[in-house]
């Protein structure tokens, strides 16, 4: 029963990542543009953790720390690159 | 369906909610600045519940190893404010424009534009003696 619920979520979060991706093409600055990636990566984690309960299995959960590892480390890093120009002083 | 079942629907339905309200703020709200606050707070709150609710889906199963999600759920609350207040510093330093009704810019702790919409109090105590000898 609950996974027919999970189906039509993982549709909804689709049509998110899609709006998302809007704001990447449209977005008048490159800080839009990562901030827009950003949630997108955040979209990925909802979207891997809803799969798994669609799929039955406790497998995907350890991508999801590693995913949200890698968005928070390249936010700052494209913003320290942003504010100095030089990413490791 | 039981009782565990509807919970996890309620988590996974407040999840989906606040993650589209994060996503529709993301792509109408008017000016840098405003727009980083919607992806901020509501979607890292929508990913947060719908997490919780596939923690508690898993619950009971025999390898019970959900919990290190709870885990990430720590890990994107401590990470989501950073990562914004880092990317709204890179913005401001590279002097992103403001919105055009923007009245006060904190940060500069000056006024931007506001002196056609906000009139200054110079010019309300002249508009008051103005007023004064009627």
């Amino acid at each position: 029963m609950i996974e027919y619920l999970a189906l039509i979520i993982l549709i909804i979060i689709s049509l998110s990542i899609a709006l998302c991706m809007i704001r990447v093409y449209k977005g008048p600055s490159t800080p839009d543009r990562v901030m827009a990636l950003d949630t997108i990566a955040v979209n990925v984690l909802a979207f891997i953790v809803i799969l798994s309960i669609v799929l039955g299995t406790e497998m995907f959960f350890d991508a999801v720390l590693v995913i949200a590892v890698i968005a928070f480390v390249g936010t700052v890093a494209i913003s320290k690159y942003l504010m100095k120009g030089d990413i490791i002083e | 369906m039981n009782l565990q079942e509807i919970i996890v629907a309620f988590f996974l339905l407040v999840g989906i909610f606040f993650i589209i309200t994060g996503t529709v703020g993301l792509l109408r709200l008017p000016d840098f600045y405003n727009r980083i606050h919607a992806p901020t707070k509501a979607t890292t709150l929508g990913v947060s519940s719908t997490i919780l609710g596939a923690v508690i889906h898993f619950y009971g199963f025999p390898p019970a190893d959900g919990f290190k999600e709870l885990l990430a759920i720590l890990f994107i609350f401590l990470t989501a404010p950073v990562g914004a207040h880092m990317l709204a510093k890179a913005a401001y330093h590279s002097k992103i424009d403001l919105w055009k009704d923007t009245i006060v810019d904190e940060r500069a702790g000056k006024r931007v534009i506001g002196e056609e919409k906000m009139p200054s109090e110079e010019k309300l105590e002249k508009e008051e003696e103005e007023r004064t000898p009627e």
